[in-house]
């Protein structure tokens, strides 16, 4: 079975610091997998290198067929908008626009009509558990509520894979479970890959295997296979 | 895209509180600028309408017969200027002036609606008595330079045997004028753009504000797949709505102020709101440069950040650098030289040289600025944690405050520059009457001598000593003349010293043909007797004065030989019975000229100028002062959670507000002196430019430096308290 993102061999230094060096993960369709390591391993570094966000500067990442480290910056946009959806520690949601306007912006950008999209917004917001923020701005709702709404956000669009970089990071670990009970119930319903960064064993694991960074190098057992 | 695009560049100008105060800060700002812009592009329009009207009123002077005989009437009542027609109908087709439907009956006359008022007021009495008409009617719009106009047009029959009368065909005598003067244009155009300086600093400044908000919302959306491309264009796009907003309230800014522009006149320059009509292009062009503008602002600041979709970074490698700061400066240099010379050269060029002169010169100061503070930090390196926190912050971080500062250093550097340039110019400017006191000047041309000796007869009486002037040729020269001043005795000892006068005495003060033997032509010849002692003439009580003249007393002289004489007086505009003898001096002759005098009055388009730049001046501090009140509130939201660092460190709240005050504190010392530096040096230019000893006044440049420079002081302290109400650690708990 092919992979659906691989990244080979990637090296990645900021400044004289190297962040990664000769790291290879291999991801399926529809599989949850845990990126785990200690601070400064190297993990976000390689989820970012993945998901076509950060060049690195050497190896190569590909989606499919496509090889992410040859494409130009507007490409690389475009992959982002149709084929990915994201998760991070703070939500990187639009603090102008309300939680149902988040939601719906993927859908907006890939040109489907405002009523259309903001419908379909409100149905995951629902399956988020938190419709009852659809009209709030994202300054005005707690942090647990705000993640969910990142989640929505990540699948509405309909990726073929998550990156979720340390999604319950700034979580209390109820809120932090739930969180990862609802992205990961929702991935497995439609059948996107998630690729989670964490450094938290209670949130690895709820993905179908890890791969562990250690001073910038990965250690995919599938790959080494 | 742009569909998609758009509403999130509406959401981020205008969702939240916090979105809409600085759209509508920006608003204001950019409102202003434009209304101003307006403004100043309706003024050739207003100009040109007025001289229209101007044209359309002139006589069509025909000699001989005509159907209508008109005198013009000019009266001065304190500062005001009432002038107007008098005439006398003829036979036949009567031409009527603009605004007169139809001309008032004999002894009756139309007023405009500003005159009417005046006539009707406490101050109306001598007016009433200058024209002793009874008020018929009114004279339309279009008979008048602007609404505040007090003008008349009267019929008296007796008017067409005066002498000024002229016989006339029509009205609409194209006329050609004075273009304003270049040192007024100059003026003007060096003061429009010392307020549009640091607005459009203001209006980049305000441009920036929410920048952190900003890029977090830029990072979101190049997360969610928005390339860099169109994350600048949707930057341009919120700067672009920002501006539609500017645009509209500075359409409805002009908008009030033209509708009130017709209630005020500043120097009779009233003006009616429908000649206040900037051209399609002009108001195109103006509406444009809001967004421009604001764009450029956006577009400038987002070429030095790098939008990723982790976040935002500043490009490495900006240092400030020196070299184009200098080059501006030389360059400000160049175009002032340049414009000096072409002004003295009379090349209408000059005036805008040396308005990109300054604008240049202002830009170079407030490009300084931020370098001059950033070293200054740098040099002062030792002081308490207070100061050490402030320095560190503006040499890596540099603080809106301190762009702020720039457009203060701006007006401040403008305003010192205008007003050394009113000090120097007040002497050319104020014009000396020469009257040698306040009163009331009586002036009255007379062919008739007989008419002209009652007449002096009449002022003479009321305890003044009247003059008369007249001026008669060389005999056997068609264009040599001599001046001669009629008077009594005790009039003619009033401006001259007339040893042992009598009646028939004549006296010289020499002075070109002016000497004792001349024969003069004065109904035949005439020779001035050649024992006439030699005396000195001191300037006339309407301010006249002669280089050569022929003093003589009505016994001279026969009063038929005498020609067209000018009477003229001064009576103390408190003297007993002021109005019986003006009125019965309009009896005598209705064409008189009765007007205030003042020994010197200020130019009165020059003062209007002066009081328009101070009400600009004072309006655009208010709007900076407002500016940056927001930015230091924006700036300490933007940094609660630094603040919150350090006061889970256990900062001392007194060492902050010490921070924060010096953070302002040293951009508007290094704003201080480099405004009174340039402002100084940008005044001593222009006052060269017109001619004028380029002495700088210290009070005026320290007054002006001082009250500019207190808004930041005050906007900063009066930040304080919401300063100290963000020191708390809780708000680590920000995000």
């Amino acid at each position: 079975m092919s992979a659906l993102l691989e990244g080979d061999r990637l090296d990645k230094s900021f400044g004289p610091t190297p962040a990664l060096r000769g790291a290879s993960i291999a991801v399926e369709a529809g599989e949850v997998v845990a990126i785990v390591g200690a601070s400064g391993s190297g993990k976000s570094t390689l989820l970012h290198c993945l998901a076509g966000i950060v060049r690195p500067d050497a190896g190569t990442v590909r989606y499919g067929d496509a090889e992410l480290t040859a494409m130009a910056d507007g490409e690389r946009s475009r992959l982002r908008r149709s084929e990915f959806g994201f998760v991070f520690q703070f939500g990187h949601l639009v603090p102008e626009l309300t939680c149902l306007e988040n939601v719906a912006l993927p859908l907006r950008l890939a040109g489907i009509r405002r009523r259309e999209a903001e419908q379909r917004a409100l149905e995951w917001l629902a399956r988020v558990e938190v419709e009852q923020v659809a009209r709030s701005l994202p300054g005005e709702v707690s942090g647990g509520q705000a993640q969910r709404v990142a989640v929505a956000r990540a699948l509405i669009g309909g990726p073929s894979v998550v990156f979720a970089d340390e999604p319950t990071g700034a979580l209390d670990s109820l809120n932090g479970e739930r969180v990862m009970q609802l992205l990961t119930a929702a991935a497995r319903e439609t059948g996107a890959a998630v690729l989670l960064v964490t450094h938290e064993a209670r949130v690895a694991a709820y993905s179908d295997r890890e791969v562990t960074v250690r001073d910038g190098v990965a250690r995919d057992l599938r790959v080494l296979a | 895209m742009i569909r998609t695009l758009l509403p999130l560049a509406g959401a981020a100008v205008l969702r939240g509180r916090d979105a809409r105060a600085r759209t509508a800060l920006v608003a204001v700002a950019a409102g202003f600028a434009v209304a101003l812009l307006l403004l100043a592009v309706s003024v050739p329009g207003a100009l040109g309408a007025r001289s229209a009207r101007q044209d359309a009123r002139s006589p069509l002077v025909v000699e001989g017969s005509a159907p209508l005989r008109l005198t013009e009437i000019g009266i001065t009542t304190g500062s005001d200027d009432v002038s107007g027609l008098v005439l006398a109908p003829a036979t036949g087709r009567v031409p009527l002036p603009p605004g007169v439907q139809a001309l008032p009956p004999s002894g009756s006359m139309l007023v405009s609606t500003a005159l009417k008022a005046e006539l009707a007021g406490p101050d109306g009495a001598l007016l009433r008595a200058r024209l002793p008409y009874r008020v018929a009617g009114t004279i339309a719009p279009a008979g008048l330079l602007g609404p505040t106009e007090a003008r008349f047009v009267a019929v008296d029959p007796a008017v067409a045997g005066a002498g000024t009368a002229v016989g006339v065909r029509g009205f609409g005598q194209a006329v050609s004028r004075d273009p304003l003067d270049p040192v007024l244009s100059l003026l003007v155009v060096v003061g429009v753009l010392i307020l549009l300086v640091p607005i459009g600093i203001v209006v980049a400044v305000a441009g920036r504000f929410g920048a952190e908000r900003r890029d977090r919302r830029l990072a979101a959306l190049r997360l969610l797949g928005l390339s860099s491309g169109s994350v600048l264009v949707l930057a341009l796009l919120e700067a672009a709505v920002a501006a539609a907003f500017g645009d509209v309230v500075g359409l409805a800014v002009f908008a009030a102020a033209r509708s009130m522009i017709g209630s005020f006149s500043v120097a009779s320059l009233g003006v009616f709101p429908g000649d206040v009509a900037p051209t399609w292009p002009a108001v195109v062009l103006v509406l444009a440069a809001g967004p421009l503008l604001l764009g450029g602002a956006a577009l400038a600041g987002l070429l030095a950040l790098r939008v990723e979709p982790l976040g935002v970074a500043r490009r490495a490698g900006r240092r400030r650098r020196l070299v184009w700061r200098v080059a501006t400066l030389v360059l400000a240099a160049a175009l002032l030289g340049a414009g000096t010379v072409a002004l003295a050269a009379r090349l209408g060029l000059g005036v805008w040289l040396v308005g990109s002169g300054v604008v240049l010169l202002l830009g170079a100061a407030v490009a300084l600025l931020p370098w001059i503070t950033e070293r200054a930090a740098g040099a002062l390196a030792i002081g308490p944690v207070a100061w050490q926190l402030a320095r560190k912050r503006i040499r890596h971080e540099g603080t809106t405050t301190g762009r702020v500062v720039g457009a203060i250093t701006a007006v401040v550097a403008g305003a010192i520059a205008l007003q050394l340039l009113f000090a120097g110019l007040a002497g050319g400017y104020t014009t000396d009457t020469g009257a040698r006191r306040t009163g009331t000047l009586f002036t009255a041309q007379q062919e008739r001598g007989a008419v002209a000796d009652r007449m002096r007869a009449l002022l003479g009486s009321a305890g003044t000593p009247a003059l008369a002037s007249t001026e008669l040729a060389v005999h056997g020269s068609a264009d040599r003349f001599v001046s001669l001043v009629i008077g009594d005795c005790r009039a003619l000892a009033a401006v001259a010293s007339v040893p042992g006068c009598v009646d028939g005495s004549v006296y010289v003060d020499r002075g070109g043909d002016a000497r004792p033997g001349v024969v003069l032509d004065a109904d035949g010849p005439w020779r001035v007797p050649v024992d006439a002692p030699s005396v000195s003439l001191g300037p006339l009580p309407d301010g006249d004065t002669f280089e050569g003249v022929v003093l003589i007393t009505p016994g001279a002289l026969p009063t038929a030989r005498r020609g067209a004489v000018t009477v003229s007086t001064v009576l103390p505009t408190s003297a007993a019975g002021l109005t019986r003898i003006v009125r019965s001096a309009v009896a005598i002759d209705p064409t008189i000229s009765v007007r205030s005098l003042a020994p010197f009055t200020l130019a009165h388009r020059f003062d209007a100028v002066r009081r328009g730049l101070t009400v600009g001046l004072v309006l655009v501090l208010l709007l900076i002062g407002s500016v940056l009140f927001v930015s230091v509130g924006e700036q300490l939201r933007e940094r609660r959670q630094a603040l919150a660092v350090l006061a889970v460190l256990g900062l001392p709240r007194r060492t902050l507000m010490g921070a924060i005050l010096a953070e302002s504190a040293l951009p508007v010392v290094v704003g201080a002196v480099v405004a009174t530096v340039t402002g100084t040096a940008l005044g001593a230019v222009l006052l060269a430019i017109m001619g004028q000893p380029a002495v700088p006044d210290a009070g005026v440049v320290s007054s002006t430096a001082a009250v500019a420079l207190l808004v930041p002081v005050l906007v900063t302290a009066a930040s304080l308290p919401a300063a100290a109400r963000l020191l708390r650690p809780e708000h680590l708990r920000a995000e």
